[in-house]
């Protein structure tokens, strides 16, 4: 999955416009509250196929660090 | 019943709302199966004790107070996002197991209103099934995640909630304090 389509498939799951989630927007300034993040952070791993745990998000504060660590994922 | 009083029962029901809330959005984005079933219950009850909590402030004659803090919230500053159902079930589990001994401690404390005693009894009937099915769960997670990891998680978890608690319980020593004074304690 491309970038941009990954950032579309995140703004989707965040239901807001993808215009606000730009590769620096940081993740806490695009959610109501922490949970809908855990939320957002579970369903991306159904979508992508992918599991994630606790100390890959270690130091991911940006939309940009959290599709780096999908990608990542993705082609491990 | 007393400000105080008021105030715990009040923090019961806000964080019964928390857990429902919670638990009814991963049940909506969990895919189909066992785990997405048993949460679907898991937060029908926590919106069922919320409820509880209501009635028993209404039926003491009183209303609940607007808290702007739940026991959960603290969570994730102690230890962490969890990023993956096993990660939120190790903490549902830890969160699940305060829970049941802080109501079981509030049911031996002496003369409180039969209000109180009624829906903590009912609530700790509830849990007993909430630690039981997601332990079942967190078992057969072990498959996946490995049975170390899971036992790990679990424990820093488990020591973020004695971080949490120790320090709420400082903080609000004067409304809870006769909570854990096992001179209070009935039997």
């Amino acid at each position: 999955m491309q970038r941009n389509e990954l950032i579309k498939q995140l703004a989707q799951l965040l239901r807001i416009d993808a215009a606000r989630v730009t590769e620096g927007a940081k993740l806490t300034d695009l959610v109501a509250d922490s949970f809908v993040l855990i939320e957002t952070v579970v369903e991306l791993q159904e979508l992508l196929d992918i599991t994630l745990v606790q100390e890959d998000l270690d130091g991911v504060n940006t939309v940009a660090q959290l599709l780096d660590v999908c990608q990542a994922k993705m082609a491990a | 019943m007393n400000d105080n009083d008021r105030w715990i029962l009040s923090f019961y029901r806000h964080s019964e709302i928390s857990g429902a809330q919670f638990f009814a959005r991963l049940a909506k984005s969990l895919p189909a199966g066992p785990i997405q079933f048993d949460l679907t219950k898991h937060f029908a009850d926590e919106s069922q004790h919320a409820w509880y909590w209501s009635r028993a402030i209404n039926d003491m004659g009183m209303e609940p107070l607007k808290m702007t803090f739940a026991y959960q919230d603290h969570y994730l500053e102690a230890a962490g996002m969890p990023t993956n159902v096993m990660e939120i079930l190790a903490l549902t589990q830890v969160f699940e197991r305060r829970i049941i001994a802080q109501y079981a401690r509030h049911a031996r404390v002496r003369d409180i209103h039969p209000a109180v005693r009624a829906t903590l009894e009912l609530i700790m009937e509830d849990e007993k099934w909430h630690i039981q099915w997601v332990g079942d769960a967190l078992k057969q997670m072990e498959e996946k995640f490995g049975a170390e990891r899971v036992k790990n998680t679990y424990e820093r978890y488990r020591k973020a909630d004695e971080e949490v608690y120790g320090r709420l319980i400082a903080e609000h020593d004067e409304r809870v304090g006769h909570i854990l004074d096992k001179q209070n304690y009935a039997f």
